[in-house]
């Protein structure tokens, strides 16, 4: 398995940074506040009032999004598609643990046992590979 | 969230399974763009396919948007797991890898995790 783990190693690793990315991602339009953006167009906020910091939040976002998007591509170039796209799952470990740490979000027992159990996951399908299934 | 009718939950279930689908063939089209260990990288990005897995998981994304309009985001976010099983399916019709019990193990053990963090966030 270690084998396993390790040969996989590019892979796995790129998919993480894309995970982390897809979960900055979504933190920043979190943190943009979309309600700001959308009340623009319905005149619920006035032109003059118009907060331009959340549009740089959400721009952040779509080019981190984007950039995890290719690190992402360039990782699933270093192993099986079946072993690999299931580490996306990491963007919501991660998701978690952004908002708990940034925007100080409550997170329960149940969500810490969740957060584990999926990483568990994730070591399980990393560590198996093309070499496993030929011993079988 | 008021209640669903018999043709709101056939609704959902389509584009649950449409998006989950979509999502999963998105990432397959990512891979076919991606050249195998030692490739030029820059070749990602004048491949069709890189452009065809992003279009593809745009509308996947729109769909999860239906389905949280509908659906409480606890139910949501474990269902969006469809994906992997799909993927296990395609790489393994499309790309002869290898369904293995390690895999689908490990795929359950991910798929109890998301329900957890659900049933946490929920």
């Amino acid at each position: 398995m270690l084998e396993s783990l390790k040969k996989n190693a590019k892979g796995i690793i790129l998919l993480l940074i894309s995970a982390f990315s897809l979960a900055l991602g979504q933190l920043l339009w979190k943190k943009a506040d979309l309600g700001l953006i959308t009340g623009y167009f319905t005149d619920a906020v006035k032109p003059e009032t118009f907060p331009w910091a959340p549009v740089l939040w959400v721009m952040g976002g779509f080019l981190v999004y984007a950039i995890g998007a290719v690190v992402m591509t360039i990782g699933l170039g270093y192993g099986e598609l079946s072993v690999l796209q299931p580490i996306n799952s990491m963007s919501y470990v991660f998701g978690l643990i952004l908002s708990a740490i940034i925007l100080h979000e409550y997170m329960s027992v149940v969500t810490i046992i969740g957060v584990v159990v999926v990483m568990a996951g994730v070591v399980v399908i990393g560590g198996s590979s093309k070499n496993d299934t030929s011993k079988h | 969230m008021t209640p669903l009718s018999t043709k709101d939950i056939i609704i959902i279930v389509v584009i649950l399974l449409s998006e989950t689908c979509i999502s999963s063939l998105a990432s397959y089209f990512l891979k076919k763009s991606s050249p195998a260990d030692g490739g030029n990288k820059l070749k990602i990005l004048l491949s069709p396919f890189f452009y065809l897995g992003g279009v593809m998981y745009v509308i996947a994304a729109a769909g999860n948007i239906y389905l949280l309009q509908k659906l409480p985001y606890a139910i949501v976010l474990p269902l969006g797991s469809l994906t992997y099983i799909w993927t296990m399916f395609f790489s393994n019709r499309l790309l002869g890898e290898k369904i293995t019990g390690r895999k689908i193990l490990g795929m359950c053990i991910i798929i109890v995790g998301v329900v957890l963090v659900a049933i946490g966030k929920g």
